[in-house]
């Protein structure tokens, strides 16, 4: 037979199939419309139709509109593929199915294609229905329909649609039995994600350096329901630049070459197992083992982890955990044995596997525990910069080491190069040795005394120490807190922030005085011995002024100097920086002091119906840093420092000016 | 034709069918018999290329059944629980066949229709026993195959629509020289319709034969002896059964009438005579020879 009568062949017998397919699933097809219906276009006419400026309200139908008809597709995803596929599940289905003349390959290819027309269908149907409502309401104010919105969420949604039908596809394929691809694409899907989760956990518990961010691709690498909803937040994140709403972009291609590469490699292995599966598989155990071997695997060690680390915050021992471990690890093989053959009568025999996995389990902890072949103490070559950034905060530690607490944002004119900056940055080769130094230090702290391995460290605190080198980016988090520093740690923190490199990096240094818009002055709670520089005398520093009752409001005032005023000040804290005269004295908070915050929102614009600030078209400069959200940064000011006297005058003046 | 060599289909380590060589002729009747769990629909579903063979060849006019859709064209197994799918009605099933079966009889399927007053529109699932087995004749003989594979199909038949099932038979061999495989434990049912019988034990083929000579090969002799023989003083004789009640003797013996008289007659035989045997004595005979313990069983 020619290749070209073979294609034939098989594109006959597939439309004979798909047709059919097609036709036997439009009722649940039909039922996925209506419910889509009610959720998009329907709420769309009724919600614009009482809104007094429809177009406003129609930002709020896309959300909604996806919001339910996400779980709406993953619901309906694995109805049809239960409807679908279940015929491959009973023995007397299977003998006519098989017995007719139409090849397996394109047998299966046919229930794949209809039910995935089916899911689609009504998806897009329901996706144009909405963007014509919007189109009717919108009154001509085009900009408010949301055209990309439309094509990334619901392209994403349709995408990672087809991604789930497949992998119930593949299940039912491995399956004997409807209610084993029932319980191995929920299996699968619930501790896939829970066990690469806690493997992270583990790590950057165990580990001194492991990175521990959470990549929510590889959390979802194999479980393509969770991913449905991630990859809502991606295309979300995708959208954002489009329409200017949000500055941190993190397109992530990965996930979807990931899922694109997956569809396929599930596809064809699918159509391949299908076309070697035993007809008389059905009814009976797994057709192919692999699953359950796997899905046993992954429950237990997802279910053991989670007990063992829960032990181990309990009870705070390493012992613990692996009792927490053990214990729970083999309850959740138990009951995954239970459930894929119906009993345990089998489970004595499937101990082997349990016991693999205790092994392997055992295997990652100890390489945790020793390092992972150097990984803890490897150090990076031809270092060009280093930054060390905690997520803890200590009096006495400047603020600005915490990258949490007080992020700066560096951005360029051009606002598709955007960066966060989050820490200090040395290239000085002698403060990149220190920060090694402290790295090393940290390092050290971990391992008990002539003990081989590291402990277990859960207070949920780190200590980042990032490497800029020619071949990239070197990271380490070590968990830790301030507690971990010892005395030689501590000094070297402390002496890099008072070198000169940490303060040319300080905000007064990188702020352009263009952009401030107003100051904040507040006082705080040691302040009341500077009654005398009110008129009235009392505890408010600005007495002639109503102030709300709140204290930390009646306590403050918000002014907007003059350009002369702003560059004085700024040189005055810059003056303060140099000689170490405010920000991290040792006793901050038994002191009178002055908070001040400057707003430099003059550079930032926030965008309508949206929190996030975009750069103002007119700002032309090269670097500007703002606190994220707040469009304000804040400094603790002391009695001594230069700063301190020029803010009470400031108050002064433009505290009574406002009470005029 | 059908030609099966070695055959082997194993469900884990149990071999179902386990080395066993057949040929059919085009246009025979052939019945499966064998006792229960002898492999006659698992030698059917590998007829019908449901069941890959695990060893062995299976060649229909010269070509393999399974994955072979042009091969499947030309075959339609009836299986002994006929499926339908969920809430569909004849009607429905039609339309599925029409689509995938390249040989379907719009004709056929309407004039079978009339002939078994089916209600087309009637969910099928709703049907007596009976009737799903009428209603799978109905489709598979639209589909105009040239090689028709029927598991149990008498069950629940009344005693008219089995003649007319054996009647429709007899029409589609004599017309189209289609080749029919009933596996049956309706031996009685099996013996009108047949021309070919294989008998099936425990995996193997016991026998295969032409239901004619199968009859005129094996008798039933009931002889009165004044000196009663042993079974080894016969040894002459390929005696199947045994059986004595008194001076009466019963047995089941293979080979020619003539034979078989001409060495009773040397111990003088009061009186001798020779029976026919049915079709279900013949089964039981060999499957007694076979080991099958009968009287166990029975008793």
């Amino acid at each position: 037979m020619t290749s070209t009568t073979s294609f034939r062949e098989f594109m006959r017998e597939w439309k004979a199939l798909y047709g059919w397919n097609l036709r036997r699933s439009r009722g649940i097809s039909l039922l996925y419309f209506g419910l889509l219906l009610l959720a998009g276009p329907v709420l769309t006419f009724l919600v614009c139709s009482v809104s007094p400026y429809p177009p406003s309200a129609l930002s709020s139908i896309v959300p909604v509109n996806s919001g339910f008809s996400l779980p709406l597709t993953m619901i309906f995803t694995l109805v049809l593929a239960i409807q679908r596929f279940s015929y491959m599940h009973n023995k007397r289905s299977i003998d006519l199915y098989h017995a007719m003349p139409v090849r397996r390959i394109p047998m299966l290819l046919a229930s794949w294609s209809a039910s995935l027309t089916g899911l689609l269908l009504p998806l897009l149907a329901d996706v144009l229905l909405l963007f014509f409502t919007n189109v009717w309401f919108s009154q001509g104010a085009w900009y408010n329909i949301p055209l990309n919105d439309f094509v990334f969420l619901f392209g994403s949604q349709i995408f990672m649609a087809a991604v789930c039908l497949t992998f119930c596809m593949l299940m039912a394929v491995c399956s004997g039995t409807v209610m084993d691809m029932v319980i191995s694409i929920v299996l699968t899907n619930c501790s896939y994600p829970l066990v690469i989760f806690m493997v992270m956990l583990l790590g950057s518990w165990l580990l001194p350096g492991f990175n521990g961010s959470y990549s929510l691709t590889l959390i979802t690498a194999l479980a393509p329901f969770p991913a449905m909803i991630v990859s809502m937040l991606f295309a979300g994140d995708y959208i954002g630049p489009l329409f200017g709403y949000d500055n941190v972009v993190d397109t992530p291609w990965v996930f979807w070459i990931w899922w694109i590469c997956l569809l396929i490699a599930m596809l064809i292995s699918s159509l391949w197992l299908y076309s070697r599966r035993k007809s008389e598989s059905a009814e009976s155990d797994l057709a192919f083992p692999a699953p359950k071997i796997l899905l046993r695997f992954l429950c237990s060690a997802a279910v053991g982890l989670l007990a063992g680390m829960v032990f181990f915050i309990i009870v705070g021992a390493t012992t613990s955990f692996f009792i927490g471990f053990i214990l729970f690890s083999l309850m959740a093989h138990a009951v995954t044995e239970a459930l894929y053959s119906r009993g345990l009568r089998r489970f004595v025999k499937t101990l082997p596997a349990y016991g693999a996995m205790v092994l392997c389990v055992t295997i990652l902890y100890l390489f945790a525990a020793t390092g992972f072949f150097g990984y803890d103490t490897w150090m990076p070559q031809n270092i060009k910069s280093a930054s060390i950034s905690t997520s803890w905060y200590q009096e006495g530690i400047n603020p600005s080491w915490s990258c949490s607490s007080n992020p700066i944002y560096l951005f360029t004119e051009s606002k598709g190069e955007i960066a966060r900056r989050d820490r200090m940055v040395f290239t000085e080769p002698q403060h990149i040795e220190n920060i090694q130094e402290i790295q090393k230090n940290l390092i050290n702290s971990r391992k008990p005394e002539g003990s081989p391995f590291y402990s277990f460290v859960a207070n949920g605190t780190h200590t980042t120490f990032t490497y800029d080198t020619p071949s990239g980016t070197v990271n380490r988090n070590i968990s830790s807190s301030m507690n971990d520093f010892d005395e030689k740690a501590y000094a070297l923190l402390k002496n890099l922030q008072n070198t000169q490199e940490w303060k040319s990096q300080t905000i007064p240094y990188v702020i352009d005085s263009k952009g401030v818009d107003s100051i904040w002055i507040r006082a705080n709670e040691g302040f009341d011995s500077l009654a005398g520089l009110h008129e009235s005398g009392g505890d408010m520093i600005f007495p002639d002024i109503e102030y709300s009752e709140e204290y930390f409001e009646s306590n403050s005032i918000q002014c907007e100097p003059t350009q002369e005023e702003i560059e004085k000040l700024l040189s005055l804290l810059k003056k303060d920086i140099e000689a170490g005269a405010f920000l991290g004295t040792e006793n901050t908070f038994n002191e009178e002091f002055l908070y001040l915050d400057i707003d430099i929102s003059r550079y930032f614009r926030l965008t309508e119906d949206s929190p996030w600030y975009e750069l103002a078209p007119e700002y032309k400069g090269q670097i500007v840093q703002q606190r994220y959200q707040y469009g304000s940064t804040e400094f603790i000011i002391s009695p001594e420092a230069n700063t301190y006297s020029y803010l009470l005058e400031l108050a002064e003046k433009y505290g009574e000016a406002t009470a005029q | 034709m059908i030609e099966i060599q070695q055959l082997v289909k194993r469900f884990g380590s149990k071999a179902a069918l386990d080395g066993i060589s057949l040929q059919i002729e085009k246009g025979s009747v052939f019945g499966l018999v064998g006792s229960n769990g002898a492999g006659k629909s698992t030698l059917l579903r590998v007829l019908a290329g449901v069941y890959r063979p695990d060893g062995g060849s299976v060649l229909m006019d010269e070509e393999p059944p399974y994955e072979n859709s042009g091969m499947k064209n030309r075959i339609f197994f009836v299986s002994d629980y006929p499926y339908f799918l969920p809430k569909s009605t004849l009607q429905e099933m039609a339309s599925l066949y029409r689509r995938v079966y390249a040989h379907w009889s719009e004709d056929r399927y309407q004039a079978l229709c009339r002939t078994f007053g089916l209600d087309i529109h009637g969910r099928i699932q709703n049907f007596s026993k009976g009737m799903q087995r009428q209603a799978a004749l109905i489709l598979a003989l639209s589909t105009q195959p040239d090689y028709l594979l029927l598991d149990e199909i008498f069950d629940g038949l009344d005693p008219v629509v089995r003649q007319l099932l054996k009647k429709l038979l007899a029409d589609e061999v004599a017309l189209r020289e289609m080749t029919v495989i009933i596996a049956s434990h309706n031996l009685r049912e099996l013996e009108d319709v047949c021309d070919h019988v294989g008998f099936l034990h425990r995996g193997g083929v016991l026998m295969e034969q032409e239901l004619d000579s199968l009859r005129l090969g094996i008798h039933k002799i009931q002889a009165v002896f004044q000196h009663l023989p042993t079974a080894e003083q016969l040894s002459g004789l390929d005696i199947v059964r045994w059986d004595t009640r008194g001076s009466l003797v019963s047995m089941v013996v293979r080979g020619e009438d003539e034979q078989i008289q001409a060495e009773l007659e040397k111990w003088n035989p009061v009186f001798c005579e020779s029976l026919p045997l049915t079709l279900e004595e013949v089964f039981i005979s060999e499957m007694e020879a076979a080991g099958y313990d009968i009287d166990n069983i029975l008793s």
